[in-house]
């Protein structure tokens, strides 16, 4: 009966035991030896050069550019992206006409893959026949249906922080909704019978008690903006003169277009790393807050 | 008071009003102008189509070997998942025995999850290319169901969980193994939980473009994601054949999406609420 068990065991877990091992856990690990060395992942052999690909990063301007775009990138949508979802959150946790079709149509773009919103935008801002363009020149804004967003190094970046923040923001505000859903009614009226105005009864009923709420979105919002590759690399290629490039797509850039596997693995290990540290960073002081109350 | 409270109604529903006319309308447009002839749409963009055609589908279905990168991205997804619910269900299940590294090996699943992609996909590609199926729907498959595991796992163990045990106690008195009451008992009513793992790595699989992009050269082996973007390369895009090719690869989604709100919305979400 015992020995059963064993075979049971075994024969549950072996099958996704196996290809996690092998197709997730042993790349990322691997990935550590990789980084010291100078391999194109094309010639047979390469070498093993210690800590070069990372005193070369730290020289390298692409990967500076690269950070702080990321940086700015990933702090622009987290913000933008959990203040509107929070405000429209809140505007539609009342029990008000069409909400439900509002929720559904605010989640929509989260369902569509990030190829086909990227395109859509591309459409919409081609400076040839692009929506903006043609929507500008009808009501007589000629300077402005000149502008292209994608386009030009003052504003590459941040239209994709706009497309970055229309697909995700939806998905954002439902979790909102699911944690306001949890705070009683009656604290509201007790709110109210004290005579706590509605920005009172946000700052200090609202906001401490969507505290879960908060913590994780901030982290998959983070997570995920640092990660970022599939808008940017269709939306603007990380240019004009990588002044949209990020992290993620300056990795693809280097691994494969030009081949340095060794200094690209090293670049992914850097991204990892200041993945964590952001995370952790925010679950470490979130949470804390969060006991507070 | 009371005109007080009319005017901020008024003035809620204008703004989502607008926020809706935000999302709608490029979506819209996409489709409209996926329904008019290339001329039409060269020289007025974004009217209405005044001759209504399919002739755009029919283009990016043959001639632009869409049908090919349907049929890829079906058998993807369908592949895909079949073998994530099977393995993560199974997996899930086990580690729900409480053996000695349970608890462990539970955690070693979930790392996998914060593994950012940029940091095994070079490897990954390196390793396939060592197993000799880069570039083969097995290989991506592999990765996918590989990749998706964690999450799967995470979910059907929170559901296994809230199973009693009487159930699963009172089908092995009757005689039936551990594996016949897997079949029997727990994987019929575990019906919900999996469709929510069904819908999250089906949409994840569906929507995929940086994996295949790495991991498939050969254009006949491309899903509809990456078509879409070879498509766009070439020089002198057709457009409204690009839209109608962009309108398939979304169509089948929304659709669903509209009659199964909720459970696509509690499927999405369902990683984020409960983590």
């Amino acid at each position: 009966m015992k020995r059963r068990r064993l075979v049971n065991l075994f024969l549950f877990l072996f099958p996704a035991t196996a290809l996690y091992t092998l197709f997730v856990m042993y790349p990322s690990l691997s990935g550590l030896y990789y980084a010291l060395t100078d391999w194109d992942g094309i010639s047979p052999s390469y070498r093993m050069i210690g800590m070069d690909n990372f005193k070369d990063i730290l020289q390298d301007k692409l990967f500076y550019k690269a950070l702080q775009n990321s940086l700015i990138f990933s702090i622009a949508v987290v913000v933008l992206k959990n203040v509107l979802a929070l405000f429209f959150a809140i505007m539609l946790d009342r029990k008000l006409r069409l909400t439900g079709f509002f929720r559904s149509v605010f989640f929509l773009p989260a369902i569509l893959s990030s190829i086909i919103v990227a395109y859509l935008w591309v459409t919409i801002f081609n400076p040839v026949f692009g929506f903006w363009q043609v929507f500008f020149e009808a009501i007589g804004w000629d300077r402005i249906a000149q502008w292209d967003l994608l386009g030009s190094t003052s504003t590459a970046l941040f239209t994709v922080v706009f497309v970055s923040v229309w697909q995700t923001m939806g998905y954002a505000m439902v979790i909102y909704l699911a944690g306001l859903q949890t705070i009683p009614a009656e604290l509201y009226d007790a709110g109210q019978m004290d005579g706590a105005s509605k920005w009172k009864q946000f700052v200090h009923i609202t906001f401490p008690l969507i505290a879960p709420a908060i913590t994780i979105n901030m982290i998959l919002s983070t997570i995920n903006a640092f990660k970022e590759f599939d808008l940017v690399y269709i939306l603007t290629g990380g240019g004009p003169f990588d002044s949209s490039q990020v992290i993620g797509t300056a990795i693809y850039k280097v691994a494969f277009e030009t081949n340095q596997f060794g200094y690209g693995i090293a670049m992914s290990l850097i991204l990892f790393f200041i993945i964590a540290v952001f995370a952790l960073g925010q679950l470490w002081y979130l949470k804390r807050r969060e006991v507070d109350y | 008071m009371r005109v007080l409270h009319r005017l901020e109604l008024i003035a809620s529903y204008l703004l989502l009003a607008a926020v809706s006319v935000l999302i709608l309308f490029p979506i819209g447009i996409i489709v409209m102008a996926s329904l008019k002839p290339s001329v039409e749409f060269m020289s007025n963009p974004f009217a209405l189509p005044v001759r209504w055609t399919l002739e755009n589908y029919e283009a990016a279905w043959n001639s632009a070997s869409f049908s090919t990168y349907f049929f890829n991205s079906f058998s993807i997804t369908f592949v895909s998942v079949l073998f994530t619910v099977l393995f993560g269900s199974m997996a899930a299940y086990a580690l729900n025995w409480n053996f000695r590294g349970s608890k462990q090996l539970f955690s070693y699943f979930l790392l996998g999850m914060m593994i950012p992609i940029q940091a095994k996909i070079i490897t990954l590609f390196i390793l396939l290319k060592q197993l000799g199926i880069l570039n083969t729907h097995a290989g991506i498959n592999l990765v996918f169901v590989a990749f998706d595991l964690p999450l799967a796992i995470f979910i059907f163990y929170g559901f296994f969980k809230t199973i009693p045990t009487d159930l699963k106690d009172a089908a092995l008195l009757d005689g039936c193994t551990e594996v016949g009451t897997f079949w029997r008992i727990v994987f019929p009513i575990s019906r919900p939980i999996i469709a929510t793992v069904v819908i999250l790595t089906g949409l994840h699989v569906w929507n995929s473009f940086f994996l295949p992009l790495i991991l498939l050269q050969d254009r006949r082996l491309f899903p509809v994601t990456l078509g879409l973007q070879r498509l766009k390369g070439e020089f002198s895009v057709d457009w409204p054949l690009f839209f109608a090719a962009m309108v398939m690869l979304m169509i089948p989604i929304i659709l669903l999406f509209i009659f199964m709100q909720k459970q696509f919305i509690k499927g999405l979400t369902s990683g984020a609420v409960k983590g």
